[in-house]
């Protein structure tokens, strides 16, 4: 399959002829959001992907300079060409080896658990949301629990974007007013809505009037949630002709279904424009204690098994690619122009920890998949004998067209050409 | 140490538990919206705290508030009733933000807060919405229900506080509040409001005094019960996965049931029994369904209702050794010296352990043979064990007699069950020969006590405890100690105490 390079130019129209569709047979194109698509007509994605425990390290790196397959990464095999592996890079926590490094992995800053500043989906999605009004402009998906720790996503310094993890919720909130509702009573929804929330506007304005420094920055954390809310408010819904992903009836998902169901609305979100970055975190960043992994025949705890590494560690982190899988072929499968919506798209897998068994920060094994409208040269690894991951996140913000030349601490600037050479 | 010093008091807003309890009593509806809140249980704080307003957070408060101000707009004729017919709507709308507000904001409004929910009300009832008198006062509830003065706890409001030297007292309404959500969990009902009213709530004695009246309510069963699930993680046990080849009697019906257990064996002690930790950690007598009878072994007990029941007295001693505990410290497929240990040390003891270490080796698994205590102490004597293991694993050691879900046991794995150990209590090394002995020695224990205390401050004020908060803790504990370390003692002690009626003005804080 032919990748999309920079110089082909196509206007949207000339797209359309090309392919030999009519314009009706591409509901995501709509006039307005292909303004802000990527040279090639279609629009560039980001996906992150965040689980703790690390990997282990014989299963997943290629032993030489070629790309292979380990088992951990086996179910991407059938995508060796849209695959990069950019080895030897790792966190900079100079005071801080351990767990609880999701609060620096796509901030590239924090103090202790927390980011100390917005992380890249955050950067890139506010970047698009200039160009383009999206239904959801990021989404934070989360397969977590109860009294799990810190959420790989930052809006902020200190302030967290916190994961959905009701898939119900995140489908209402994915596919809603497709016809739910009578477009008279949505009107009138809207504009009660509107109204409280001018009151409620009105009420925070008045309430941080006489609050402490900190606790006013609470209060501005509030007020930038309501103004999230409010521009949802004029967003558009997502298209008629956008294919929903089934939802599972019953209470209570086990886990290896709700992953399914978590990235299958992710993927259709992507597909449809709904939405072009989209991050989960699966389990916690403390190491997963609690879950074990009956479908696959580990039933022992997650934390215990990734201490002990062996065939079951193997075993999860390969099922857990499997489910990393599931959502790229399912991108990979979309037609856009000559490639596929894979190809215009970069999905990114991180971790907290370099291994299970070793509480180190560095390297990271980090996995691409996409080349992200050509810009990451696909299909190999490129080694390297260390340095900090802002680069990469720099590299990223650059992929996805918000120029950069470093991310996060100022000290760790810099990109990674050698990743698109 | 400051006789007169207060700690901070952080904004903070209702958490899931507080909020569901709120709308149960200012609307009487119980259909605990805040579960569908994001989690507010982390790893930061022991206790529920809710974070900041994220997106997800604003979306769900605002589908709550819709969902609950559409069922309160049926009860409109109770809510806001409005016998003079069109003419007087609007009064009658400014009444409701009046007195329902005072409710929902748990203290007076200003006039520029009625104001602004009077214009909301004439917003939505003129074009193009038009909506008829029970659809503003809807929308006025919709408004309140989001708006920071129902969703924080700062029920100072718009007045400015009271400043007492260095520090600021905290006004009638500010400890109606304060006291309700700390012992109920909840808003405050009408005899704290009146007595807020009354300028009748500032006092140790008044607040102590109000404390004694809640203690006798339903509501604060479930506030003891809470902080245990939470103290010790309990409320894990029904998320808790083990491995259904070592312990495939662990699902759904057993897991509620330790849980249940817990919850009537902590209300009994502490409100029908003799109130004291000492019982808490030593008690013989558990309450037992038929799922939990196979644990114990106890033959006579069926039936999904919880009976009370003596357990063998040479088995078990307390809440550590019941099943809630065991099962949630346990591992998936066996029993876990380390995670029962480092529950012991931080939450019995306040201990705190350094971050782990780069390298960590881990415990081989009961396929290498050798019993759980051999495996581990092999475990325990590498590089890390002087630093952390030494603090976890002798205390985690003494639960050596049960498994992975508290079943009793004397062999491990082929091998005899060695559960003997010392450390080092308040200063001295004790000996034990088993988890018996070692809580015998935790129930007598300063250390825990204070510790206890500690953490019951901590539940009460949503914050860690501070410097400022040493002479507070040292009155608490005297009070505690006057019959015999009774817990309903050290609740009315803590509603009373300088911590929680005077706080340390934060920076940056408007002061007049």
């Amino acid at each position: 399959m032919t990748i999309i390079t920079k110089t082909d130019r196509y206007s949207r129209r000339a797209l359309l002829k090309r392919m030999g569709l009519a314009a009706g047979m591409l509901p995501l194109l709509h006039a307005e959001r292909a303004l802000a698509a990527g040279p090639n007509g279609f629009p560039k994605r980001l996906v992150l992907v965040t689980w703790p425990n690390g990997v282990i390290k014989s299963s997943f790196y290629p032993a030489g300079t070629e790309l292979t397959f380990g088992e951990t990464i086996k179910p991407l095999e059938p995508f060796a060409k849209k695959v990069l592996l950019p080895t030897g890079l790792g966190l900079n926590l100079a005071t801080y080896a351990g767990h609880f490094a999701w609060g620096a992995l796509w901030t590239g800053q924090a103090k202790g658990r927390t980011g100390q500043g917005p992380s890249i989906d955050q950067t890139i999605s506010e970047s698009i949301a200039k160009k383009v009004q999206l239904p959801v402009p990021l989404m934070n998906v989360g397969v977590r629990s109860i009294g799990d720790g810190q959420p790989s996503s930052w809006r902020s310094a200190g302030v967290k974007n916190v994961p959905e993890i009701d898939p119900v919720r995140l489908f209402n909130r994915v596919f809603a007013g497709g016809g739910m509702m009578p477009t008279m009573e949505l009107d009138k929804a809207r504009a009660t809505r509107k109204s409280v929330l001018d009151f409620v506007r009105r009420e925070l304005d008045n309430f941080g009037k006489r609050l402490g420094t900190e606790d006013r920055s609470k209060i501005g954390a509030h007020q930038e949630s309501l103004r999230d809310i409010e521009k949802r408010l004029s967003a558009p819904s997502a298209g008629a002709a956008c294919t929903k992903p089934g939802m599972p009836g019953g209470a209570k998902l086990d886990t290896p279904t709700m992953m399914k169901v978590m990235y299958d609305i992710m993927a259709a979100a992507l597909k449809c424009d709904v939405t072009r970055v989209a991050t989960i975190d699966l389990y916690d960043d403390g190491g997963g204690d609690g879950n074990s992994f009956g479908n696959i025949g580990v039933s022992r705890d997650y934390h215990a098994v990734a201490h002990g590494g062996g065939a079951d560690k193997v075993k999860i982190d390969n099922w857990l690619y499997s489910n990393v899988a599931n959502l790229v072929k399912q991108l990979d499968d979309t037609p856009e122009g000559p490639g596929t919506a894979l190809d215009n798209s970069v999905v990114v897998v991180g971790n907290g920890q370099e291994d299970g068994g070793s509480h180190k920060v560095s390297p990271i094994p980090f996995c691409l998949i996409g080349s992200c409208g050509g810009y990451f040269k696909t299909g190999r690894v490129v080694k390297y004998a260390s340095g900090p991951h802002n680069k990469l996140l720099a590299s990223i913000c650059n992929a996805m067209d918000h120029p950069v030349t470093g991310y996060g601490a100022p000290a760790l600037a810099g990109t990674l050409p050698e990743l698109s050479t | 140490m400051d006789p007169n010093a207060a700690g901070p008091l952080p904004l903070r807003r209702l958490d899931s538990r507080e909020y569901n309890n709120t709308v149960r009593d200012l609307l009487g509806d119980a259909t605990r919206p805040g579960d569908k809140f994001p989690p507010d249980l982390g790893t930061e704080f022991t206790f529920r705290r809710a974070g900041l307003v994220s997106s997800l957070d604003y979306s769900t408060i605002e589908d709550a508030a819709e969902t609950l101000a559409l069922a309160a707009e049926k009860n409109v004729g109770t809510l806001a009733p409005c016998p003079g017919g069109v003419p007087a709507e609007e009064q009658c709308a400014r009444d409701f933000a009046k007195t329902f507000g005072q409710r929902a904001y748990r203290r007076p409004l200003d006039n520029r807060e009625i104001d602004s929910l009077v214009a909301l009300y004439k917003e939505v009832r003129n074009a193009p919405l038009s909506l008829p008198y029970a659809g503003g006062i809807r929308v006025m509830l919709q408004g309140m229900l989001q708006s920071p003065s129902f969703i924080y706890h700062w029920e100072s409001g718009p007045t400015a506080p009271l400043v007492e030297g260095k520090l600021v007292k905290l006004g009638g309404y500010e400890n109606a509040s304060q006291l309700s959500y700390f012992l109920w969990r909840s808003m405050p009902d009408a005899t704290l409001f009146d007595a807020a009213a009354a300028n009748k709530l500032g006092t140790q004695a008044e607040l102590e005094a109000q404390a004694k009246r809640m203690l006798a309510d339903p509501k604060a069963r479930a506030t003891v019960s809470e902080f245990v699930e939470e103290w010790l993680g309990l409320y894990q046990v029904t998320e808790r996965q083990k491995d259904a080849k070592v312990y495939p009697e662990f699902k759904d019906d057993l897991k509620a049931a330790m849980l249940e257990e817990a919850r009537a064996f902590v209300s009994n002690v502490v409100f029908d029994g003799d109130g004291r930790l000492g019982t808490l950690l030593t008690a013989t007598f558990s309450f037992v369904n038929g799922p939990l009878a196979g644990i114990y072994g106890l033959k006579d007990v069926t039936g999904t209702a919880m009976k009370q029941s003596p357990l063998t007295a040479t088995e078990r001693s307390g809440l550590l050794t019941q099943t809630a505990f065991l099962a949630v410290t346990g591992g998936t497929d066996g029993s876990h010296p380390v995670k029962r240990g480092k529950k012991v040390f931080e939450r019995l003891l306040c201990g705190e352990l350094p971050p782990p270490p780069a390298d960590v080796p881990n415990p081989k698994t009961a396929a290498d043979g050798g019993t759980t205590r051999q495996r581990f102490a092999e475990h325990g004597t590498n590089a890390c064990a002087a630093g952390c293991h030494a603090l976890m694993d002798p205390l985690g050691f003494a639960f050596e007699h049960y498994d992975g879900i508290g079943r009793y046991r004397v062999m491990d794995n082929g091998g005899q069950v060695d559960a003997s150990d010392s450390f080092e209590i308040d200063g001295v090394k004790k000996s034990y020969g088993n988890a018996r002995e070692l809580v015998g020695h935790l129930a007598s224990s300063q250390t825990v006590r204070n510790c206890f205390a500690q953490q019951w401050v901590e539940f009460a004020l949503r914050r860690h405890h501070a410097d400022a908060d040493r002479a507070s803790l040292q009155a608490i504990g005297a009070a505690f100690a006057r019959d015999g370390h009774n817990i309903r003692d050290l609740l009315v002690a803590v509603a009373g105490s300088r911590s929680f009626r005077y706080r340390t003005p934060s920076e940056g804080e408007v002061l007049r």
